[in-house]
């Protein structure tokens, strides 16, 4: 490439040359002439700036977006098909985890009564099923509900 | 005479331009105890509290230093309404107020300790929560919405959510893309419902904010399959952390050998442009940082 830039210019300059000395014309014109030359190497230039070279091919900054583009809609169709693959997975292997939460839906919207605590003097935790009574410090300190005297398993420190 | 008419131009512009909006979000970790699924002592909470309130505080002051703007913010991991009321009185931001507090609940029928909340100055039209809804499976919480009334002829809808996060109890690649897919069913169920509030309000200009913690992004090779975020700029909602760079918008700074992390996002759509935008730190009330977002 440099080495066409260079070829083109000193042809310029020998054209320019001899212009003036054989047609003997204005230097004016000389010069109008170089900036035509001028003008057609700056496009042959810009020409090649817009090209690169990957992987030894020579591919332009269109080619470039194009296939950019292609990309794109390949990763956004495969994102899709993910997105059904993990469903399906889903729903063949795991299924639901609980046939339902318990809750009432009404379209988009729930409206669930707030849970009243009676205080029954046991409290149940909601993950590890430990029954606690009043006198340990997990007493309704931990997530959980009122219960009975015998629901769960009794707190290995307060007895339950 | 000319003086009058002045007044009368100016209080016609006033009525006119509306003023901006700053959102906020918020993954509060279990407040106010901090840890999962149990009570601190009084003094504790109460010591959480006074902290939060002083970094919300702080924000709004902030960010509303150079010219007011009427306040949303979504809260996550929230304990209960109880917490959330005590949060909004100690901030002592003038005009916020609780708009919806959800009550999710766990199998057995006990109250999680991370609801999700939205507090506002803005007058609410309608408020409430919900939780996710899918056949194939079953996904924890839901969304806390409320309809906010921005002034003539406007209206934003908000969405306070906390997707799934990516706990895999047996950490096998069938429990990664489970989460993945809840994450994108419950997308999916915003994105409806949002479509049909587009029908409903058809006549007004229907605002629409989701913030929240997604527990996902856009950037990580990690959740490159992933479409929750995407589907979301698939309706025409634009990111509040768009043309940042990654450093710029750690919301979860990395800990116990996890990278830093963008999970918090404030989504929107139908504004016209950001005005500003931060992130706070959030310690040592929680680890993830408070983002806001002043949009017009």
């Amino acid at each position: 490439m440099d080495a066409l830039i260079a070829s083109l210019s000193i042809l310029t300059v020998v054209v320019a040359d001899y212009t003036r000395r054989v047609v003997r014309c204005s230097s004016k014109k000389v010069i109008a002439s170089i900036f035509v030359v001028a003008i057609c190497l700056s496009g042959v230039c810009s020409q090649e700036g817009n090209s690169r070279h990957v992987m030894g091919e020579r591919v332009t900054h269109a080619a470039l977006r194009a296939e950019n583009e292609a990309l794109r809609i390949e990763n956004e169709a495969l994102r899709r098909e993910n997105q059904m693959l993990r469903r399906e997975l889903v729903a063949r292997k795991g299924g639901k985890a609980a046939a339902s939460d318990g809750v009432p839906v009404k379209g988009n919207a729930v409206e669930v009564p707030v849970p009243q605590d009676p205080d029954t003097g046991y409290w149940i935790s909601s993950k590890s099923h430990i029954r606690h009574n009043p006198k340990c410090r997990s007493y309704r300190k931990v997530r959980g509900r009122a219960c009975g005297p015998n629901d769960g398993k009794p707190c290995k420190n307060c007895g339950g | 005479m000319r003086t009058w008419l002045v007044a009368f131009m100016v209080m016609l512009v006033a009525c006119c331009v509306r003023g901006d909006v700053l959102f906020m979000t918020w993954n509060m970790k279990w407040f106010p105890s901090g840890r999962a699924d149990l009570r601190s002592g009084d003094d504790e909470e109460s010591a959480t509290l006074t902290q939060a309130a002083r970094i919300v505080a702080g924000a709004v002051a902030d960010q509303t230093r150079r010219s007011s703007a009427d306040i949303v913010m979504f809260a996550q991991e929230m304990r209960d309404a109880e917490c959330c009321s005590n949060l909004v009185s100690a901030a002592g931001v003038k005009g916020l107020n609780v708009a919806a507090v959800s009550c999710f609940q766990d199998n057995s029928g006990v109250p999680l300790w991370q609801q999700v909340a939205i507090f506002t100055t803005l007058p609410v039209l309608r408020s409430g929560y919900a939780v996710w809804s899918n056949a194939e499976v079953s996904i924890p919480r839901g969304f806390a919405y409320a309809l906010l009334d921005a002034g003539p002829n406007a209206r934003i809808a908000c969405f306070s959510i906390h997707l799934k996060s990516n706990f895999a109890r047996d950490n096998t690649e069938f429990e990664n893309q489970k989460n993945i897919h809840k994450r994108e069913a419950a997308a999916a169920q915003i994105l409806a419902v949002v479509r049909q509030l587009g029908e409903k309000y058809e006549d007004k200009k229907l605002q629409v904010v989701v913030g929240g913690d997604f527990n996902t992004n856009d950037d990580d090779l990690e959740y490159v399959s992933e479409a929750t975020i995407r589907s979301f700029y698939g309706a025409h909602f634009r990111s509040c952390f768009r043309d940042l760079k990654k450093s710029q918008k750690i919301t979860h700074p990395g800990t116990n050998g996890f990278p830093d992390a963008t999970f918090d996002y404030i989504l929107y759509r139908g504004f016209e442009r950001i005005v500003s935008r931060k992130i706070y730190q959030g310690a040592p009330v929680s680890d993830h940082n408070l983002v806001t977002l002043r949009l017009r």
